[in-house]
């Protein structure tokens, strides 16, 4: 064999050798990504899944904390009669509504707030605000509550919510949690009454 | 056992076998002949029997273009070797005719029937690629061999080397018991033997590895999801002619389950799309395009040398089969392998270039038909 010949050959080995590792290297990077998603995301609505709403409520908590004139509002929404679509009309639709649920979430707040599905029909979002700016998001509750109750009159579907704010009522995850969920209770028990 | 190994480049088939039986002489009990093709195979079975004095039943004789005699790689000539028993050894000899397009499955149980896995024994198959059939013989017996769970250590062997006019291979011959056979094979079992079994790649340990996601029978079809052909494009890329040659230099090396290194793969020819090697692959595998480098397969087979001349401590008889492909890859040096056998070994010498090689895996498992690869067999009489 001619040396020239050993020599490409030689060459075209290694850029094939080179080829082959950059492209195991970009799917290694693709799947890492993909799994770094997965374990960020709810694998339904595609908002951030509970775990993820802990850590960067632990980190606003901080945030506002050092910062003084910053609030967080931790917004607990759960729907009213969400179990009915379930039973009646069956999980595959119930997956549908809160997709259409997490739309309408994702529309409403600002791009900068944080929404996340804690758990079934359960959702909790992340408003942070300076002081003065209730009004705004009880305004903005108000209009989302519409277009659920508009999207879903079939089913009879509305949303009930209650709000907490940190650093004012508390510096712990948990315990603005449990507020804004008793806040949300008290609310759809009202509902209720009203009826 | 005594053992001779002798050669002859007479052009002539007969006065290079009177040339040979001079220097050999008539005390032996059975006689091997490795006979280039240039020769007229028909006359072989006639003129060996009566120019060696000895019985059709203790003369074998098969298409080699090159074959070893000791440290010397004899091109176009004949090379003989002969045994004389003087203590428990025997030969047994088993051999087909015929290769039918299917029941390779059949032929196997046959041959596996005729093989003796006892642990003085070793087998010996030569045979010819037959177009492609003889590997899949190979391939069911080495299903049999796992299946019946015997000691896969005692079979190795080799493809008889013919011409190839284009992408044609000529048929290979055997002369059997006073026969020519064309196309067929046979198994030399050796009884009343300790053996062992040495295999050399040279192979680099590192490579890009790429699933076989789809092969017919010796054709690979799809490697990671694309074309097979666009591997050996890229490889001769900048080359200008389109000679599979070149491609012997890189290998393809068959790992298992583990990835762990079972056997190699020589390219026997490409398309666009497809790439076809010298044996089967199998849908699923993993392949490691390897590089051979000289002095690495130098370095491996001093190393297999030496650790089947420790294992037997002294050996009667040395047995290599060695790819053709791997001729080409170590050029002038293809002498060196026989000299290191010969130093190492330190026992007569016969073997020839193959297309093919019969031995056991590299991880010792599985009975594989190699490329690329130089087995060596030791023997030494109980």
């Amino acid at each position: 064999m001619k040396e020239d010949v050993k020599i490409t050959i030689f060459f075209n080995y290694l850029e094939e050798l080179t080829r082959k590792y950059n492209e195991v290297f970009e799917l290694k990077e693709k799947l890492l990504k993909e799994l770094q998603e997965r374990a960020m995301y709810d694998y339904l609505t595609g908002l951030y899944n509970r775990h993820v709403l802990i850590e960067l409520l632990e980190k606003e908590i901080e945030r506002v904390k050092r910062e003084g004139e910053e609030r967080v509002f931790v917004v607990f929404l759960d729907l009213d009669n969400f179990k009915k679509v379930n039973d009646i009309y069956g999980h595959e639709k119930g997956d549908e509504v809160l997709k259409e649920v997490a739309k309408i979430l994702r529309e409403s707040f600002r791009k900068y707030d944080i929404v996340s599905r804690f758990g079934g029909d359960e959702f909790v979002a992340l408003v942070p605000t300076k002081e003065g700016d209730k009004d705004q998001l009880l305004a903005r509750l108000v209009e989302i509550e519409r277009r659920i109750e508009e999207a879903f009159s079939d089913f009879g579907i509305s949303i009930s919510y209650g709000i907490a704010v940190a650093p004012d009522e508390g510096v712990n995850v948990s315990e603005l949690i449990n507020l804004s969920d008793k806040r949300m209770y008290m609310m759809k028990e009202k509902k209720k009454k009203r009826k | 056992m005594k053992v001779k190994v002798a050669s002859s480049k007479n052009p002539i088939l007969r006065l290079a076998l009177e040339e040979i039986a001079d220097k050999i002489g008539s005390d032996f009990d059975f006689i091997i002949l490795a006979v280039s093709p240039k020769y007229p195979f028909s006359d072989v079975s006639r003129v060996a029997p009566v120019i060696f004095n000895v019985d059709c039943s203790q003369c074998i004789a098969f298409s080699s273009i090159d074959a070893f005699s000791n440290t010397e790689i004899v091109s176009e000539g004949v090379v003989a070797t002969v045994f004389k028993f003087e203590r428990k050894g025997k030969i047994k000899l088993s051999y087909f005719s015929e290769l039918s397009g299917s029941g390779f499955d059949r032929q196997a149980k046959e041959l596996f029937n005729k093989l003796s896995f006892d642990c003085d024994c070793v087998n010996v198959i030569l045979g010819d690629y037959s177009d492609g059939k003889f590997p899949f013989v190979i391939r069911s017996l080495s299903t049999l061999i796992e299946k019946e769970d015997v000691p896969v250590e005692r079979v190795c062997g080799g493809i008889f080397s013919t011409f190839i006019e284009g992408k044609k291979k000529e048929k290979g011959y055997m002369s059997v018991e006073g026969r020519i056979i064309s196309g067929g094979f046979l198994a030399l079992t050796f009884e009343g033997f300790d053996s062992t079994i040495g295999l050399s790649t040279g192979a680099f340990k590192a490579g890009p590895v790429y699933s076989v996601d789809r092969a017919l029978g010796y054709e690979i079809l799809f490697l990671d999801g694309k074309p097979a052909g666009l591997l050996p494009k890229r490889i001769l890329s900048g080359i200008g002619e389109e000679s599979v040659e070149p491609l012997w230099y890189t290998p393809l090396v068959v790992l298992n389950g583990d990835g762990q290194p079972v056997a190699l793969r020589t390219f026997k020819s490409f398309t666009e799309t497809s790439i076809e090697v010298w044996a089967p692959v199998e849908s699923g595998v993993k392949v490691k395009l390897s590089l051979v480098v000289v002095e690495e397969i130098l370095k491996d087979t001093e190393f297999v040398a030496r650790r089947v001349k420790e294992k037997i401590g002294f050996a009667d008889v040395c047995f290599d089969f060695s790819c053709a492909a791997r001729q080409v890859t170590l050029e002038d040096k293809a002498q060196e392998e026989l000299i290191i056998y010969g130093r190492e070994i330190d026992a007569p010498l016969f073997g020839f270039f193959t297309h093919g090689e019969i031995a056991p895996d590299l991880s010792g498992r599985r009975l594989e038909l190699h490329n690329q690869t130089s087995v060596c067999l030791v023997m030494r009489e109980l």
